[in-house]
């Protein structure tokens, strides 16, 4: 442990790619023997993780951004408080679904184990370059390879929602990658280099930078997801391996946000205000549409992909508000809000990965997907079930988890938004806020959905009444992750003083902490999370003790029989569904669910599905795949 | 806004002792309210001190849970006790500043009736019961309905004030600011709505409702969990009501912590509470509930007077 911080980040990082390739090739050969494949694919991950994270937590405290050439790589890498940032963010989940996938690789057949294997690592090899890369040609490289392996991983499913998961995730993928070459040649013709340094220092004209930000906004909202272009998201994550889907949530998709605050904020100098307002609006309609759609899936990894887009919404929030704060020159917005969306992008991934894996470990255990087949496995996977709880709690932004912390932010930052002095955003900034809350309302519902279906009360089906508990490798991962999400919230007065110097190291400003005393401060009011734990912790006694001491001649509490079904004669299928259970919210936001249907039409999906595209994109994405790694390596 | 004042701690037995006090009093109010339905009736009803009796008696019962039932169906009334207890220490109740100021913060106190409406909408799905489901079912929708009312309420109040936290609004309310009257008024109107649907009265009875779903959530419960749980409840009440008065309606509150300050304080506190008790209960005993599936048209009136003072306050500035 003591060796990693002693390297520099540039040799922790050229020693986390080539352990990310070469444990992932040596697996993938090696895929016949099905232990020592796994432990190798394992072990060749926690490590590079490891070292990818303690090379981030060096990069963060760095200092502003310089270039350095990776050691033997031949890889020009930029440091950065914003890529160090996201570099952890994306190596803590991985380390923890490396350690998930020591045992899962031994439950599943050669072939899947050894292209798992080799995919994952691919991806995570290409998105750690990519998080550090120094100028766009690197950029877009990196991310089409992580963008390929991610299509490989969904198509590997052979069934039919897969390849149109897969299909779709290709096509958007191209189109997002074309948008992006667009915009920085368009940057490339003004500046005449595509250098993240050499943009910084260039002079755009108004229309010209704005022309290539709208073309960098949406190719990198195909990547993260923003609705409207989101089509990808939910089904390749239910197509994909659980911890590849915990990986695209968290990895691939914050890719897209890294590049919405690299081309807002960083590289294009001050933005117009029209750009934050255009990014707020965007990012309360992805939260919105994400959060309400959400509660209608009943396939778990689906409806956790919906709550990925809620998240980049909420994210996005922070971002847009911090380019408004820019706009109009108020510094406290600006760093308020861009902490705020830095440190939900973080927590993000933290919470996401516990549900996929945990999604995952419920799926090998049953065999099921479904929600509406699950039902009582707190009883049966206790340790999978507590985690699932805190996770989902945490995504649901109840205090004190990390969700909490950072979404109490994004509503201080709101706030200031609102108390600013331009009409529009006076009255943007109230509405945002109701959308967030509404959004925060919908997730509770969901949460109590997917916690109260899958996890309480008498099994549906067989196949959930026979489970056991996951291998202990799974089950620690995805406890471990959840006791970080815990230690987060409780902790954030402490960790969000170092988040707010990556924000102030972005926009050029001068440092505010934002925390004092165990309690974070925003200006206009204070929360402390230790406080709210130890009292959530405590008060529960007061009842407890009160319906001790007056006990009496009470008997022992009695659990027997079925519950009580107005005199008649209890049946399973009494019990609220998921389905039933959503509802009411099916009828009274009936316009907006038909809205999908509205704007994708079933003559589209069937003309783009007619087979032959299929087959010709995978065999493109295989040339393109390899064309690639071959220009990577040269 | 003082944020020192805000983060130091002094007051913090007062918060305490005031949380149990609302946890005391509660089943006294919920007597009251049952004893002034019964008077509306032409009954003669309970005393008010039946509520006391009944828990009492409760708490001596053995209590008996559907086998597929578990840990979260068992401990919720605690838990939701406990959560409640938690807002009324971070409440204005007889001091003006909020005495648990690290948790005094509207979106803070939001989102904590979130725990506590999460707690409750699962232990409804920990049973196995088709009534329990359904009532958990609603329950959550009414989140949705509700909150963005309150929180848009909160928030213009909260605009006037400068601040998120209860503190600083309670006292704007107090030093009423003439220039925005309307802005204050209609924000209050917003919440005192949202307020009344949070206390799941009639018409708004819709997650107990006791002759469509058997009171819901709480059907399965029996014996002592019952007595703890409605413990719970009154006390949700009698929490989500004091929020609501010590927001909108802080006159006689301590400003500063002299014994006279705080008996006039604890005093007017519980005539203020006896008064509205007394305004629900006209309110509770004279409307039929709404149809579930139609209650969002009602609530989007609500709305309506949330937005309304929003308009206002960009108008007044």
């Amino acid at each position: 442990m003591t060796f990693l911080f002693a390297c520099t980040p540039a040799s922790l990082l050229a020693l986390a790619l080539m352990i990310w390739l070469l444990s992932g090739v040596v697996s993938w050969l090696m895929a016949a023997s099905t232990r020592l494949s796994s432990l190798i694919c394992g072990t060749g991950g926690m490590i590079a993780s490891l070292a990818a994270t303690a090379a981030a937590l060096q990069i963060i405290h760095g200092g502003p951004a310089q270039s350095i050439p990776l050691p033997v790589l031949r890889f020009a890498a930029e440091f950065s408080p914003l890529n160090g940032l996201l570099l952890l963010a994306m190596s803590v989940p991985a380390l923890f679904c490396s350690l998930y996938t020591c045992a899962w690789l031994q439950g599943v057949n050669p072939r899947k184990r050894a292209r798992t294997s080799l995919l994952c690592h691919l991806l995570m090899a290409a998105l750690t370059a990519a998080a550090i890369s120094a100028n766009a040609a690197e950029l877009i490289l990196m991310m089409e390879l992580a963008s390929l392996c991610a299509y490989f991983l969904v198509v590997q499913t052979d069934d039919m929602k897969s390849r149109r998961a897969g299909l779709n995730q290709f096509l958007s993928g191209r189109l997002g990658t074309l948008c992006l070459i667009l915009a920085f040649a368009l940057l490339h013709h003004t500046s005449g280099s595509v250098n993240f340094d050499v943009l910084r220092h260039t002079e755009f004209t108004t229309g010209g930078k704005s022309l290539a930000f709208l073309l960098a906004l949406t190719g990198f909202g195909l990547y993260a997801g923003i609705i409207p272009l989101h089509a990808w998201v939910p089904q390749s994550h239910s197509s994909a391996p659980a911890h590849a889907a915990a990986l695209f949530s968290s990895g691939l998709m914050k890719m897209g946000i890294m590049g919405v605050i690299k081309v807002g904020l960083d590289l294009l100098g001050a933005p117009p205000l029209w750009w934050g307002l255009m990014v707020l609006l965007l990012a309360i309609l992805t939260a919105f549409i994400g959060g309400l759609y959400a509660l209608m899936e009943h396939d778990i990894r689906r409806l956790l992909a919906y709550h990925t887009l809620e998240n980049v919404g909420i994210i996005l929030l922070g971002v847009g508000g911090a380019m408004v704060g820019v706009a109009l020159n108020l510094p406290v917005l600006a760093c308020l809000a861009l902490l705020a969306g830095l440190f939900h992008l973080f927590n993000h991934g933290l919470f996401k990965t516990v549900l996929f894996l945990g999604a995952g470990e419920i799926e090998m255990q049953t065999g099921i997907k479904d929600m509406e087949k699950l039902g009582g496995l707190a009883r049966l996977m206790p340790w999978t079930a507590v985690a699932m709880l805190i996770a989902l709690m945490s995504m649901a932004a109840l205090p004190p988890l990390n969700g909490f912390a950072s979404e109490w932010l994004l509503y201080q930052s709101l706030f200031q938004l609102s108390s600013s002095h331009l009409f529009i955003t006076r009255l943007l900034g109230p509405l945002l806020a109701v959308g967030l809350a509404l959004t925060g309302a919908l997730a509770l519902m969901c949460i109590a959905k997917v916690f109260g279906v899958t996890f309480l009360g008498a099994p549906r089906t067989q196949g959930s009444a026979n489970a056991t508990p996951a291998p202990l490798s799974m089950t620690l991962a995805s406890a471990l992750l959840a006791l970080l999400c815990v230690t987060a919230g409780v902790g954030s007065p402490w960790i969000i003083p170092h988040f707010s110097a990556i924000a102030a190291s972005i926009l050029n400003a001068p440092f505010m902490s934002f925390a004092q005393q165990g309690a974070v401060v925003s200006g206009t009011s204070a929360v402390s999370a230790p406080m709210i734990a130890l009292l959530l912790l405590a008060m529960p006694v007061l009842p407890w003790l009160i319906a001790t001491l007056l006990r009496g001649t009470r008997l022992p509490n009695r659990r027997r029989g079925d519950a009580w079904a107005c005199g008649y004669g209890h049946s399973p299928d009494m019990v609220v569904t998921a389905t039933g259970f959503a509802q009411p919210l099916r009828v009274m936001f009936a316009p907006l669910y038909r809205l999908r249907q509205h704007a994708t039409p079933a003559s589209l999906v069937a003309a783009l599905n007619q087979g032959w595209l299929g087959t010709f994109c995978r065999r493109l994405a295989f040339i393109e795949l390899a064309v690639l790694l071959v220009v990577a390596f040269a | 806004m003082n944020l020192p004042v805000l983060l130091s701690n002094t007051l913090w037995p007062l918060a305490l002792i005031q949380a149990v006090a609302l946890l005391a009093v509660a089943p006294l109010f919920a007597g009251l309210s049952r004893m002034m339905r019964a008077k509306m009736h032409n009954r003669r009803g309970p005393g008010v001190l039946q509520e006391y009796r009944d828990i009492a008696k409760l708490l001596q019962r053995q209590s008996i849970a559907p086998a597929v039932s578990g840990a979260v169906f068992r401990s919720m009334p605690y838990l939701l006790t406990g959560g409640l207890l938690l807002i009324a220490t971070a409440l204005p109740v007889v001091t003006l500043a909020s005495p648990m100021g690290t948790a005094g913060d509207l979106i803070t106190v939001i989102y904590l009736f979130a725990i506590v409406r999460f707690v409750f909408a699962i232990a409804g799905l920990d049973t196995g019961s088709s009534f329990t489901g359904i009532g958990a079912s609603r329950e959550a929708v009414l989140g949705v309905l509700v909150e963005p009312i309150l929180l848009l309420g909160l928030w213009v109040a909260a605009l006037v004030a400068g601040s998120t936290s209860l503190s600083a609004i309670s006292t704007r309310v107090l030093h009423w600011p003439v220039s925005s009257s309307l802005t204050l008024v209609l924000a209050g109107l917003a919440c005192a709505f949202a307020t009344y649907i949070e206390m799941g009265k009639l018409p708004f009875d819709m997650a107990e409702a006791e002759q469509e779903l058997q009171e819901g959530p709480l059907a399965e419960y029996s014996g002592a969990a019952l007595g703890v749980l409605k413990m719970g409840i009154s006390l949700k009440q009698l929490v989500v009501l004091q929020m609501f008065l010590g927001l909108f309606f802080p006159f006689g509150l301590a400003e500063h912590l002299t014994p006279l300050a705080l008996l006039t304080a604890v005093v007017l506190c519980l005539l203020k509470l006896l008064i509205a008790v007394f305004l629900l209960a006209l309110v509770e005993n004279s409307v039929a509930r709404l149809r579930f599936l139609k209650t969002s048209r009602t609530t989007w009136a609500g709305f309506g007077l949330a937005f309304l003072a929003l308009v206002s306050w960009l108008v007044a500035g």
